[in-house]
């Protein structure tokens, strides 16, 4: 700082000791907050005030002073969401720091703060609570359901969310084939789209041409319940060319080529959110430094959120999110350690690392918070039962023969080897907390009995072995099969659990191979046919039964079941698909999709459930895909301060774990 | 020279068009294509994407075209209008996307180059000088441990010692607390105590080559008859260390001074990638990750034009520190 006149070398007197502080404390605190030598980062005080909270957040308070925002109650819908806190009631202030590794890693935003449907999950995930709507009325036959908004909710730059703005999403963005390719399925029956009337400025009706009782459920499911208030029509249709005649010249000068592509990248897009900051929302935090420029993505709360706290204080407690870009997963690791994070559960959330973490839990102030897996199985092994070769294919066919492969599986040396000595056999079946649990299901053909399995490939008559002992089919070709493994997948154990389990198969006589390889070469080996058999993950455990059922038969969802695709497109398609991709199932699975077709439409619950459970039964027996092990793998990271996030939930895409645990009522102590 | 400078340009526009056509092959040769990893993208997060809106994507990104138009498309736009194209995972221009993570690129590549040239040139010169001294092994085996150590491990390494030691993990450009804070002194020391690791890490990496190439050169050089001439002479050693034999041993450096350039630009992929910086490694390491063809040829071809420029730059330097280069142009030997 300043040098001392006419000091002469050999040391600083006591006095002109205390001078120089004097003085350095003086220049400090004059030149105050805007320092350039203070070594203090200079924040907007958080306000973490202790008290009475008021009504809304002190750093809102201010703007409201500053007549910036008008007083909080003309903020609020008439109606507000009255938010029951975890534990108890919190404070305001903080931020709450986790991670992304970059703009791809959406799924953690949508997962932490983008989960604002008209219905929510209820956090024990058996079913659904209001959230934007105010009420959905289904009528008798469950083909149209009236939905009132919350009226005088706002987005948040302050414009009432209105019909106006269903209306305008629903018609001139969802139904515009040039914004939006492919129908949301959630907002059609079958191929015929839903049709919309508006009634009056807050209540509106979605007609179906049939019954369609999953549609309150899908009101829940995060991006399909969102979808028709995601579309601020006040700032959007300026960049519509329905709307706005210049259009296409805005969309030029800000280098796109048509209006579609520039209003997609403002507007109608999977991460508009987080990378557009004049976008206006309906959620807790909105986008202040979008993730997609810097390091860093910065949300500040929404001063219009329409939800509050039991004493009417306006949620959310906390002043604002960030995510880190860390690209790299062991980076992630280390700065979880550290204590970078308070409260995050991806990417280095795995069995192996659990240890690392509980180690450090001291020095990074944090507690290991365990989720409950939905997955019915952490490795699903499909043999591709529409493989190209006919010869190959009568035998993976064969019931008895997936029967012998999954007795000669050692599950418990896989749960000691790759799981850490966590979970338990498992089938591709409901799991034990689910109500459509049912035990013989789960445990079938899980036993390791490789006499057995033995006996039962001598008696489908593969008993005659080549020169290496490898057992052959009838026609004198040996039996095998390359499993194809997406090495850089949900579950990263995978490969090395698939090399155990070729090592048990061997040991029976069936050759078999493990193929890792990168996802999207993955994705396209399956969606080509070129396969024996496959790994994923199994869904449909709990909570999401009949929404994934493709482990328990031939099912569209995701790119369709890997253990035949084909009969999966067949019913997809009706039938009508293109010959080389779809193939008609027989009996039993068309059987199944039958069902599910009419329960799809059934509106009695009670009836839903039996159709379901009867669909269930031939899975069982037509042993479509062999499980091997239900492992809780997974758990968040906590830090010690962060309070009502609650003990454990379930940990699911579909149930978009954190989100139904309600971020907007966590807050920090002390 | 002003002809041989001529000949030079000429030579670059077919060698760029040339590696256009690679490069863009070659990004197209994995299986699959940015639809497809969209699709295994969002199948991983449980969304289900059908076949016809796969079809809508290839169409809209005129990926269904044979690869040729696809080419031509790309080659067109970037010769006759200057357009770098849009990315399909970003939706956003490929310029203002290289423009904006340009100068931290430039910052911490010159950084980390002035690293390597203030450390290896006098140590390289010291173990040439003190052959076989304690200070030359000593500096021969860092060297070689800088080299045999991937960077990645030496950056993992490095902040797994900061967090044990100093209780924080010097990733990315900034702690969070100083991130968004305005530029005062404590922000400045946060970002040194964040930006000395990948100066570190990547300089490291280029310090054991230059080292060794010069110890090498100069030892020829000390051997040679002139040397020992001038010395009998009695110049004094460190003016006849300067004045000749340290010029020469020179040489392989200015003639790959030039390859600096493309190294500045995106010379930090994997370090990037593991320490979260804004730069343009892990820009291009994701492009070529997803298939994002325009992102990641564009990128390419902004690294190919630096190298040709780079080595140009080389040349000509080469030409005018070395007389014995230009005299050779005259035509003795």
């Amino acid at each position: 700082m300043a040098a001392i006149p006419g000091r002469t070398p050999g040391g600083m007197s006591r006095r002109s000791l205390l001078r120089t502080s004097a003085y350095a404390a003086l220049v400090t605190a004059s030149l105050s907050a805007c320092d350039v030598f203070s070594t203090d980062p200079e924040k907007k005080d958080s306000g973490k005030a202790a008290g009475a909270k008021g009504k809304e957040a002190p750093m809102l308070a201010e703007r409201v002073k500053a007549g910036e925002l008008p007083p909080v109650e003309e903020r609020l819908p008439e109606n507000p969401l009255v938010v029951t806190p975890t534990e108890q009631i919190g404070v305001y202030g903080g931020t709450w720091r986790t991670a992304i590794t970059g703009t791809g890693d959406g799924p953690w935003l949508h997962r932490t703060i983008g989960y604002e449907p008209l219905l929510r999950w209820t956090r024990d995930w058996t079913g659904t609570e209001l959230n934007l709507a105010e009420s959905i009325t289904p009528n008798a036959d469950a083909s149209e359901f009236t939905v009132q908004l919350r009226k005088g909710t706002r987005w948040s730059d302050g414009t009432p969310l209105t019909t106006a703005d269903v209306d305008f999403g629903y018609q001139h963005v969802l139904l515009n084939r040039d914004l939006t390719q492919g129908h949301p399925a959630a907002l059609a029956l079958g191929e015929d789209p839903a049709e919309l009337e508006i009634i009056d400025d807050w209540s509106f009706i979605v007609r179906f041409t049939g019954p369609n009782p999953m549609f309150m459920t899908n009101m829940a499911r995060h991006w399909d319940g969102d979808r028709l208030v995601s579309f601020p029509r006040h700032y959007l249709e300026q960049f519509h060319g329905e709307f706005a005649e210049d259009a296409g010249s805005k969309a030029k000068a800000a280098g796109y080529n048509t209006w579609q592509e520039y209003f997609n990248f403002l507007g109608n897009d999977w991460s508009v959110l987080w990378t557009n900051p004049d976008l206006p929302s309906l959620k807790a935090w909105v986008v202040i430094d979008p993730i997609d420029k810097g390091t860093v993505g910065r949300f500040e709360r929404n001063p219009y959120f329409f939800k509050v706290d039991p004493d009417g204080s306006q949620l959310p407690y906390l002043d604002e999110v960030r995510y880190d870009i860390v690209p790299d997963p062991e980076t992630m690791l280390l700065r979880a350690q550290n204590g970078d994070f308070d409260f995050h559960s991806r990417h280095f959330n795995s069995l192996e690392n659990k240890p690392v973490l509980a180690d450090s839990q001291e020095q990074g102030n944090y507690s290991i918070l365990d989720y409950e897996g939905t997955y019915s199985t952490e490795m699903l092994i499909s043999l591709n039962l529409n493989h190209e070769d006919e010869a190959v294919r009568e035998v993976y066919s064969q019931k008895d023969f997936r029967v012998a492969l999954s007795h000669a599986i050692n599950r418990e040396e896989l749960i000691n080897a790759v799981w850490q000595r966590q979970g338990e056999p498992h089938q591709p079946a409901p799991v034990a907390e689910s109500e459509y649990y049912d035990e013989e299901f789960a445990k079938q053909f899980t036993e390791y009995d490789p006499e057995k399995a033995n006996q039962i490939l001598d008696d489908l008559g593969y008993d005659q072995r080549d020169g290496e002992g490898y057992r052959l089919r009838p026609d004198g070709e040996r039996i095998s099969v390359t499993v194809a493994v997406a090495e850089d997948a949900l579950v990263t154990v995978w490969v090395q659990a698939m090399e155990l389990v070729t090592g048990h198969w061997e040991a029976v006589g069936i050759k078999a191979t493990v193929d890792p390889m990168p996802r999207e070469n993955f994705e396209v080996k399956l969606g080509d046919n070129q396969f024996d058999a496959s790994v994923w993950i199994g869904d449909g455990g709990r909570g999401d039964e009949i929404l994934a059922p493709l482990w328990y038969f031939p099912h569209s969802l995701n790119a369709g079941s890997d253990y035949a695709r084909q009969w999966s497109n067949w019913y997809r398609t009706r039938g009508q698909g293109p010959e080389a991709e779809t193939e008609e199932p027989p009996e039993a699975p068309k059987k199944q999709m039958e069902l599910y077709d009419q329960l799809l439409t059934e509106p009695d619950e009670a009836k839903r459930d039996e159709l379901f459970r009867e669909i269930l039964q031939i899975s069982k027996e037509q042993f479509y895909c062999i499980g091997t092990v239900r492992v809780n793998s997974t758990y968040a990271i906590v830090s010690n301060n962060l309070k009502n996030v609650g003990g454990p939930m379930p940990e699911a895409a579909a149930y978009n774990t954190p989100a139904p645990a309600t971020p907007e009522q966590w807050y920090f102590e002390g | 020279m002003l002809g041989y400078l001529a000949r030079r340009l000429l030579y670059v526009i077919p060698t760029l068009l040339a590696i256009s056509v690679v490069v863009f092959l070659i990004i197209n040769l994995p299986p699959g294509d940015f639809a497809t990893s969209l699709v295994a993208y969002r199948r991983q997060q449980g969304i289900a994407v059908g076949p016809e809106e796969v079809e809508q994507i290839r169409a809209a990104y005129g990926l269904d075209e044979p690869i040729y138009v696809q080419y031509w498309y790309w080659i067109s736009d970037l010769l006759f209008r200057f357009d770098l194209g849009v990315s399909f995972e970003f939706n956003r221009p490929v310029a203002d996307m290289i423009s904006e993570r340009l100068p931290a690129t430039l910052l911490l590549a010159a950084a980390a180059l002035l690293f390597t040239w203030f450390f290896a040139f006098p140590i390289g010169i010291y173990a040439a000088v003190r052959q076989y001294s304690i200070g030359d092994y000593l500096a021969t085996t860092i060297g070689f441990l800088g080299l045999a150590t991937p960077n990645f491990l030496l950056a993992l390494i490095l902040m797994y010692l900061a967090y044990r030691w100093f209780e924080y993990v010097p990733a990315g450009i900034c702690s969070p607390d100083w991130c968004d804070a305005s530029w005062n002194l404590g922000k400045l020391l946060d970002a040194l105590g964040h930006l000395w690791l990948p100066v570190v890490v990547l300089g490291t990496a280029g310090m054991a080559g230059l080292i060794r190439i010069l110890r090498a050169n100069l030892l020829d050089e000390l051997r040679k008859p002139y040397v020992v001439a001038a010395r009998a002479r009695g110049v004094p050693e460190r003016r006849l260390l300067v004045k000749y034999p340290l010029r020469v041993a020179m040489n392989p450096f200015i003639s790959t001074v030039g390859w600096v350039l493309p190294g500045l630009f995106a010379g930090d992929i994997i370090v990037g990638q593991l320490l979260g910086l804004p730069t343009i490694g892990p820009l291009l390491l994701g492009a070529l990750r997803q298939q994002d063809m325009y992102l990641a040829g564009s990128l390419i071809m902004v690294i190919s034009v630096l190298t040709v420029i780079g080595t140009l730059i080389s040349d000509l330097l080469l030409a005018w520190t070395d007389p014995r280069v230009r005299l050779g142009h005259g035509g003795s030997s």
